[in-house]
């Protein structure tokens, strides 16, 4: 990591995205104090997180989607407890954060459940409670949502929108998902080989990059050509499929189908977004820089 | 005042060296040792 530089306000949530060895990672350790920087400072809540490492760990909470910090064998409400006690939490606290949470989350059936026993979005659940059962000020999530269906995905955005909102809690996500991103951030920071490509609004991202949808038809019949409305171009077509490529500031989705269906027959039709991981890979190839020219 | 603030952050992961043969990992675990007993 080489010289990053950037300033979180209190219930700013940012996503923090890169490609897997980027530094996300290496950035969230030295924040929470696990690492050590080479040089430079860190200041989180006017805290050098790596000396005042405990005093630190108080006022923040971390959720790696890939490894879980409640006990395996424990049923979750005794990790819970476990972890209101190391927290301190007051107990008439807990058990307003605990009904909060169980309500919120739907955990209500899972307290009694041993982790090892439960599904990756029961789990992920399970994380978000513990991970923020003592109110931290400052919230680290390493991809949240990674590997969960549509239903748990938006449950999970919803919960973190709600409690920064009510908690004017500080969020750093970082995340290869879209969605996440375009849900809960304002604010976006890519890094590439540990260093900063882009810090700015979430907004310009997706007008300049994410403006581009494409439809795929399933067809009754081969399709060689389609009169297709301004903005649109034909991507391929093989084997009774179509794929349509979009400008939506120029068409729309509903003009796009429309034309489609009033010259051929179509089976069926889906709608994709594009891959956060294209959008920055256009970053990298400098397309910010071409912008700006 | 900001909640979080990074400055000039950098961090450059030093790989050790290792030596190979027996006098390597002799080596090897001498320093270990002298490390645990500082922590």
């Amino acid at each position: 990591m080489n010289e990053i530089n950037f300033k979180l306000e209190a219930g700013e949530i940012v996503g923090y995205i890169g490609v897997n060895g980027a530094g996300k990672s290496t950035t969230i350790k030295m924040l929470t104090g696990v690492l050590m920087p080479t040089s430079g400072s860190i200041k989180v809540l006017g805290r050098d997180p790596h000396k005042q490492r405990v005093d630190n760990a108080h006022d923040i909470g971390v959720v790696f989607g890939q490894r879980t910090q409640l006990w395996w064998d424990l049923a979750l409400i005794e990790s819970l407890n476990l972890i209101a006690k190391i927290y301190n939490v007051h107990p008439v606290k807990y058990k307003l954060m605990l009904d909060q949470f169980t309500e919120t989350l739907e955990l209500d059936e899972l307290l009694k459940i041993p982790v090892r026993n439960m599904s990756l979005g029961q789990k992920m659940r399970s994380e978000l409670a513990a991970a923020l059962i003592h109110e931290p000020r400052v919230v680290y999530l390493d991809e949240p949502t990674i590997g969960l269906d549509l239903i748990v995905k938006e449950r999970i955005r919803d919960f973190i929108k709600a409690q920064c909102i009510s908690k004017s809690m500080t969020v750093i996500l970082t995340t290869h998902d879209l969605g996440d991103i375009e849900e809960l951030c304002q604010r976006v920071i890519i890094i590439d080989d540990g260093r900063i490509i882009y810090d700015g609004p979430i907004e310009t991202i997706k007008k300049k990059f994410g403006k581009f949808r494409e439809i795929t038809f399933e067809t009754v019949e081969d399709v060689k050509t389609l009169d297709l409305p301004d903005g649109a171009e034909m991507l391929s077509t093989d084997d009774h499929k179509v794929q349509i490529r979009f400008d939506r500031t120029v068409s729309t989705a509903s003009k796009v189908a429309g034309a489609v269906m009033n010259q051929i027959d179509v089976r069926d039709f889906s709608l994709s977004e594009p891959e956060l991981s294209d959008i920055v890979k256009q970053i990298y190839n400098g397309a910010l820089e071409r912008e700006a020219r | 005042m900001s909640v979080i603030e990074v400055k000039q952050l950098t961090k450059v992961f030093k790989i050790p060296k290792k030596e190979a043969g027996l006098g390597g990992a002799v080596k090897g675990l001498f320093i270990r040792s002298i490390k645990i007993r500082r922590r």
